[in-house]
């Protein structure tokens, strides 16, 4: 059911409600990519891809609120004339809504812009369970429209609160089962004037080093680790060159972008320090010569999704949280729990490795060429330490066993926030397969 | 009130016979809270026992005896202010001194572990030897971090490099109100203290908000915060201890520097500058009387009393202080360049702070490195308070900054706060200036009977201006208690209700002594 | 007009409850491990055992919410008195002392029959021997013949010097080796130095601390008097206690001695040349020859690490009367802060000395953390006293010193109390007496 303004949730949960059925949303367009359930039966799948403005745009405080169906395409177009951009996630495919991706606290490519898990969200109009719209952090007010905000000053940049509460964190990840966000606020960063690509290839062990000791210092815009399968994943679906890996070799991209204040200077100083470190753990960092990294940091691609383009709709995937010494032993793991660490093996995995959070943590993403059933897999990695922090379909059992005093408290939550349980119901915490 | 013979002896049995007392003279030592206490006087209700749990089992037993006896109970760790005294009369004090370790310091993934009594200022020490830092909120390196991000506020002079306390938040224990254990995050999955959110759904959602429950929703146990790099010495020399009196000398790579600007307007300006740079290691705006105040009493004291030295201070109110710390000498020059710049394009200047105040630029350095000054809040009057204020945009400080100076200077003309030159606010940046925290601070003394009575009442005050006024950030209006949330929320999108739900659906027994959270009381009403 | 414990509420009420009593001054904290200044919070963990808290114990009485009964003595009395959380809370506050609010609470604690029985003991003593201990008073010059040392009788004679020995030095006989250098030392002025004798009393002090202010008055007349009559210019003491009883707990009661008092280390250090003298200066000023001397110019290496007293230190100022107005606007120098202590004198006397390195340790000058003899405690919290004293050589031990060098015979003996306890060979305690004596010689 297409929807074409917000404030017709209400009706429509309260209908939901009443009828004993439940309701999911949809913001992207295109195919979904991140393996979530699919809606039970008796839900209604609303789409809100149609309420798609973009409200406000602040240069000063860095700061745009959009709707559902702004894609990233649609958001870097228009702030770019502002001389700002947005932090997002490894080449989100065209149809990917920004509100959505951030709602699903999807790993972002900048790990010095990545304060807090939940950045670049910050405020968030929700509509819970109960019909109750709430506005998050400092979008609570005082003032009762957004103008009314703005005329005080507020421009949606809290992202805590208000006061003791603090829901938004409630509604991120929940996949639609705490609340639907009908818009959000978005922190962006200035554009850098200058942006130098660079690659260097390396072991997995070495890579890592420089990256703990770049992100340590907030050095670098985009990073990013691949393995070779990953950057010929990506490649293919770009149509360009990846610079060339030998046997067992990562690759690590790195842009860094200039500061807005005396550009030159900014990249010089960054450039020697990167450059300096990167000696130290013995790897050399070379120029973007391919544009290899330039393509892959891009805010869209015309083409839609990179890894259905380059492997068709033959693939699955598991991603968790780690962290940068800890994520290779993990990958190691997931190779051998699809059989792709046999010698004679055919099985393609491809493995990403994105730090976040200044480089404290990182997303492991891992692509396996196929359908295979990833439940064993899952069990394996979690036990190794892998943590899903955003369960899929197939980790969510595996996510949720392991922590039954959360799944306790989230369905209590649950119970606040959507009384009637109308909202994408019996998912994620509340998964029939999940007991505690 | 006294506390029932069999949950007495329960505690004792529980913990300790050594670490549960009733003694009155003990009881009393944990109701002077006269800080952060809009009633007049010293006294928060006396405690019916303190408890001293050493570990998180025991605090779960005795939060389970709490429970079964139905008594309400409050944590406290290095406790400042009311909000971690009784709010209450039957309530059992959980002091958590016992708690006092560093479980585990992580070099490489930069994180720390604490238990609730480890301060800043000890972690700090430990840290800098191994170039990182820890983010020291505003209540200063003597309290505890833990509490800070689990449970109260979280700016601080450091916020620009290293953010506000809640979002450093990479794990929790938590003993949920009715005893239950809960671990927030990747811990409660056993995948070590990665991630403060998930799977799914991240618990911190109820865990906190902009502000913590001040004790009113269980209890933290352990704690894990992200930590940032220190480019400077293992260890800084200084000799000296009174504020007036420090001698240290400011290490290579590193500068402080004040920047004064001639109005609200180019300071303003300057602000967005700083916000979008990416420079500086710790900012903040500290009003010329209150950095008077508590680094140079006597000039304090000469400057309040002479018209004409008060109105030169004035010409110092719009500025910050701003530390660089360079990983590099090109990265510390570069910070330097840029600050140039901004005070240049901007009209401003940057002085010697040791020629505008005498304190030398070493110990002002120092001070907020390791932000000792918060205790010298006390010096001038004997105590303050924090009214108006919030974190939102740095246009909504400004505007905040400019209404609560006009809102301070009624106070001082009734009496209700002293003299501190008017301007008091607190300005500064968080993440690079992805939003702004400010505070008006005004200064009172508690022992003079008339400002005790007015504190309330002025409290009130402002949280009537916040809606009227349209001033962003929610200010701290509940630091006078849970029933300001029946004001605000209803102006607010009604976000009492949910904090209320919430809070029944975790303490349907209201037993975590909610005086500075929210209580079931007039929850009716509010919900119709 | 004497002090009582009401005339401190607006102390009493002023704590903020900051906790800066607990820890040493934030600016100097370098490790957590020695972060804590209290020996009372740090031991008895409640807050009614830190500064703040016997402030809120105070107001509480005083406010009519609690008794001053026993429990409420026992939160005074686990106190060494030491001032660390005066110096703590002074880093900000012109406007609270604690020492004093905590003395009064002693005096009413004594009013109230409240004292521990062990200091009523210790004032039994006094009164009946001129000592703490209750040793013979004939006994009290006893150290001069078992050392050799012969020094003028002030009682008979004229004197430039008195040395008042003190009752730790003058009975304990595992101190001679101190108090016998430190009478050579004054020797070496060449001035007259003399002793009262078996005539000497009890300075007071340790009464006075434990609540028994009455008590003052007696010994302090007796030390006047006796001062007076000999014609000394100068009182010597080589004991911390005695020299916070003569330089500041006299004159704030109105009975200052009539001539300077100095520390051994202040004299000493002065006939050395004070500051920015050479090593030879202090040899030859204070003994017969530089430790390397006839040794093939062999240095042997010692680490030594000070301790600095309390009542020398942080307790150590000099007396500069009683402020009567709003403490808010007190001035600097009339607060109690640890300024003016003794503490760069001992310190360069241990530095003038070839083949000494001092290393510090992290709690020093006016944030050291107390030996726990004070305040009563020695007499009647053995337990307490005695695990104030370990931290301490836990501390020392931690420098890598193997010697800890005090200016105190309390600390010394304290301190020789708890090696003996930890059973550790890892460091040993001196007098600042005995060890410049032995260094050069």
């Amino acid at each position: 059911m297409k929807v074409t303004e917000a404030v017709a949730l209400p009706e429509l949960i309260h209908d939901a409600a009443e009828r004993g059925a439940g309701i999911t949303v949809r913001s992207s367009t295109g195919p979904g990519r991140e393996g979530r359930s699919e809606p039970a039966e008796n839900c209604t799948q609303i789409d809100l891809s149609g309420i798609d403005r973009i409200i406000n745009i602040n240069r000063d405080e860095r700061v745009a609120i959009v709707e559902p169906g702004v894609t990233y395409q649609m958001l870097a177009d228009a702030i770019e004339p502002h001389g700002l951009r947005v932090c997002h996630p490894l080449l989100p495919p065209a149809g990917k809504s920004v509100l959505a991706s951030l709602i699903d606290r999807e790993p972002q490519t900048i790990p010095k812009y990545h304060w807090d898990f939940t950045d670049p969200l910050l405020c968030a109009e929700v509509y819970f369970g109960t019909g109750e719209r709430f506005r998050t952090g400092g979008a609570a007010g005082p003032g009762k429209t957004l103008e009314e905000q703005w005329s005080g000053g507020m421009f949606q940049k809290n992202p805590l609160g208000p006061a003791q509460t603090d829901l938004i964190k409630l509604v991120q990840a929940s996949q639609g089962t705490m609340g639907i966000a009908t818009w959000a606020s978005v922190r962006l960063e200035c554009k850098p004037e200058i942006r130098r690509g660079f690659v260097t290839a390396g072991s997995f062990a070495r890579l890592a080093e420089f990256v703990s000791a770049i992100t340590r210092r907030r050095l670098g815009d985009e990073i990013m680790l691949l393995d070779a399968a990953q950057a010929e994943c990506l490649s293919s679906a770009l149509n360009i060159t990846a610079p060339a890996l030998s046997g067992g070799e990562w690759l690590l991209a790195i842009v860094i972008g200039s500061l807005p204040f005396h550009p030159e200077e900014s990249i010089a100083f960054q450039v020697t320090e990167a450059t300096e470190l990167a000696a130290a753990v013995g790897v050399e960092l070379n120029g973007d010569e391919t544009g290899f990294v330039r393509a892959i940091t891009a805010a869209a691609t015309a083409a839609g999704d990179w890894k259905r383009a380059s492997l068709g709709e033959d693939f699955s995937q598991i991603y968790f949280l780690s962290t940068l010494n800890r994520a290779e032993q993990l990958v190691d793991v997931a190779r051998k729990a699809w059989g792709a660490s046999e010698p004679d093996s055919d099985i393609c995995v491809a493995s990403y490795v994105q730090p976040l959070n200044q480089g404290r943590t990182c997303h492991v993403e891992v692509t396996i060429q196929g359908r295979v059933s990833l439940d064993d897999g899952a069990r394996k990695l979690a036990e190794a330490g892998a943590f899903f922090s955003r369960p899929s379909a197939a980790t969510t059992p595996v996510a949720y066993e392991r922590c039954p005093d959360t799944v306790r408290a989230l369905r209590k939550v649950k119970d606040v926030l959507d009384p009637p349980h109308v909202l994408n119901p019996g998912r994620l915490f509340d998964d029939p397969r999940v007991e505690v | 009130m006294i506390i029932p013979a069999d949950a007495l002896a329960d505690l004792r049995a529980a913990l300790s016979a050594e670490r549960v007392a009733d003694d009155p003279h003990i009881l009393d030592s944990y109701a002077a809270q006269p800080f952060h206490k809009v009633e007049p006087g010293v006294w928060v209700h006396r405690p019916i026992a303190v408890a001293m749990p050493e570990n998180t089992e025991e605090v779960i037993e005795l939060v389970k005896i709490c429970n079964k006896y139905k008594l309400r109970y409050k944590a406290i760790s290095t406790g400042w202010g009311a909000q971690g005294g009784a709010g209450f009369d039957n309530v059992v004090q959980v002091d958590l001194r016992h708690m006092d370790r560093i479980l585990e310091i992580d070099v490489e993934n930069r994180t720390i572990v604490v238990e609730p009594y480890v301060t800043c200022a000890q972690i700090q020490a430990e840290l800098m030897p191994l170039g990182l830092n820890l983010h020291i909120h505003g209540a200063g390196s003597n309290c505890s971090p833990l509490a800070s991000a689990t449970s109260h506020m979280g700016m601080g002079f450091s916020s620009i490099s290293m953010g506000y306390a809640p979002r450093n938040i990479m794990g929790v224990e938590w003993v949920l109100p009715t005893g239950d254990l809960l671990q927030v995050g990747s811990i409660g999955s056993g995948a070590g203290w990665i991630s403060p959110d998930g799977p799914g759904p991240s618990l911190r959602g109820i865990l906190r908000g902009w502000a913590g429950a001040d004790g009113g929703f269980g209890i933290f146990t352990k704690c894990a915060l992200k930590l940032y790099p220190w480019a400077g010495p293992s260890e800084v020399n200084v000799t000296g201890t009174g504020m007036d009196h420090l001698d240290v000398e400011i290490p290579e790579n590193n500068s402080f520097h004040l920047c004064v600007f001639k109005d609200m307007e180019s300071y303003g300006r300057a602000l967005y500058d700083l916000a979008h740079a990416e420079i500086g290691y710790i900012q903040a705006k500290v009003a010329p009387g209150l950095a008077l105040a508590i680094s140079q009493f006597d000039r304090f004291k000469l400057t309040r009393d002479n018209e004409n030295l008060r109105k030169m201070v004035g010409g110092f109110s719009h500025q910050f202080f701003i530390c660089l710390q360079g990983n590099s000498t090109e990265h510390f020059d570069y910070q330097v360049h840029v600050l140039e710049s901004i005070v240049e394009k901007n009209g401003g200047s940057m002085l010697d702070i040791s020629q505008v105040m005498g304190t030398p630029p070493g110990a002002m350095w120092w001070m907020l490195v390791r932000n000792s000054l918060a205790p010298a809040m006390f010096r001038p009057t004997g105590n303050f308070y924090s009214t108006l204020g919030g974190d939102e945009s740095i246009a909504s400080a400004l505007r905040q900054d400019i209404e609560g100076e006009k809102l301070k200077e009624g106070f001082i003309a009734e009496g209700a706060c002293e003299d501190d030159f008017g301007d008091n606010a607190h300005t500064l940046l968080y993440e690079n200036g992805l939003f702004a925290h400010t505070e008006e601070l005004l200064l009172f003394d508690h022992r003079n009977r008339e400002q005790g009575e007015k504190l309330k009442d002025l409290s009130d005050t402002v949280m009537r201006e916040i809606p009227e006024k349209l001033l962003g950030g929610g200010g701290f209006s509940f630091f006078a208690g849970g029933y300001a949330h029946d004001y605000l929320g209803p102006q607010m999108d009604n976000y009492h209700l949910w904090q209320r739900r919430i809070k029944t659906a975790f303490d349907p027994d209201d037993l975590s002594d909610s005086k500075y959270f929210i209580n079931s009381e007039g929850a009716e009403l509010a919900e119709h | 007009m004497p002090l009582a414990l009401e005339d401190f509420r607006r102390d009493m009420e002023g704590c903020s409850r900051c906790s800066s009593c607990k820890w040493i001054p934030l600016s100097q904290i370098r490790s957590k491990r020695f972060s804590q200044v209290c020996p009372s919070i740090s031991k008895f963990k409640f807050h009614a055992y830190s500064g703040s808290g016997k402030l809120n114990t105070g107001l509480s009485i005083i406010d009519g919410r609690s008794e001053f009964d026993e429990a409420a003595a026992d939160i005074f009395y686990k106190c060494t008195m030491c001032g660390g959380c005066d110096v703590g809370c002074k880093v900000y506050r012109n406007d609270i002392d604690l020492t004093d609010t905590f003395a009064e609470a002693r005096a009413r604690a004594v009013e109230l029959g409240h004292a521990p029985i062990e200091l009523l003991m210790l004032v039994e003593n006094m009164n009946a021997e001129n000592n703490v201990f209750g040793e013979p008073k004939d006994a009290r010059a006893d150290w001069e013949a078992e050392t050799g040392v012969e020094l003028l009788d002030a009682n008979a004679e004229q004197v430039d010097i008195l040395l008042h020995v003190g009752c730790r030095l003058a009975y304990d006989t595992a101190l001679r080796p101190e108090i016998a250098a430190a009478a050579r030392i004054l020797q070496k002025t060449g001035l007259k130095v003399g002793t009262s004798k078996t005539a000497e009393s009890c300075c007071g002090f340790r009464a006075y601390e434990s609540g028994f202010k009455s008590e003052l008055a007696k010994f302090s007349d007796d030390m006047v008097n006796r001062v007076k009559s000999c014609g000394a210019k100068m009182v010597a003491v080589a004991c911390s206690d005695c020299f916070g009883a003569f330089n500041y707990v006299y004159p704030k009661n109105g009975r200052a001695l009539p001539v300077p008092v100095r520390h051994i280390a202040e004299i000493a250090d002065e006939m050395a040349g004070g500051a920015g003298r050479e090593t030879a200066k202090t040899a030859a000023a204070v003994s017969i020859r530089p430790a390397d001397a006839g040794r093939g110019g062999e240095t042997r290496t010692r680490k030594v690490t000070y301790h600095d007293p309390c009542n020398l230190g942080r307790k150590g100022q000099d007396f500069t009367g009683q402020y009567e107005g709003n403490k808010l606007d007190r001035p600097d120098e009339m607060r109690r802060a640890g300024q003016g202590g003794r503490y760069d004198e001992p310190r360069r006397l241990i530095e003038s000395i070839p083949g000494v390195e001092l290393v510090e340790m992290e709690r020093i000058r006016e944030y050291s953390w107390c030996c726990g003899a004070g305040g009563g405690c020695y007499e009647s919290q053995e337990e307490f006293s005695l695990e104030t004293a370990k931290e301490r050589i836990e501390e020392a031990i931690a420098t890598g010193a193997d010697t800890l060098v005090t200016s105190c015979p309390w600390c010394v003996n304290n301190f020789n109390l708890a090696i003996e306890a930890m059973e550790t060979g890892a460091i040993e305690v001196v007098g600042i007496s005995q060890f410049i004596e032995e260094a050069f010689s």
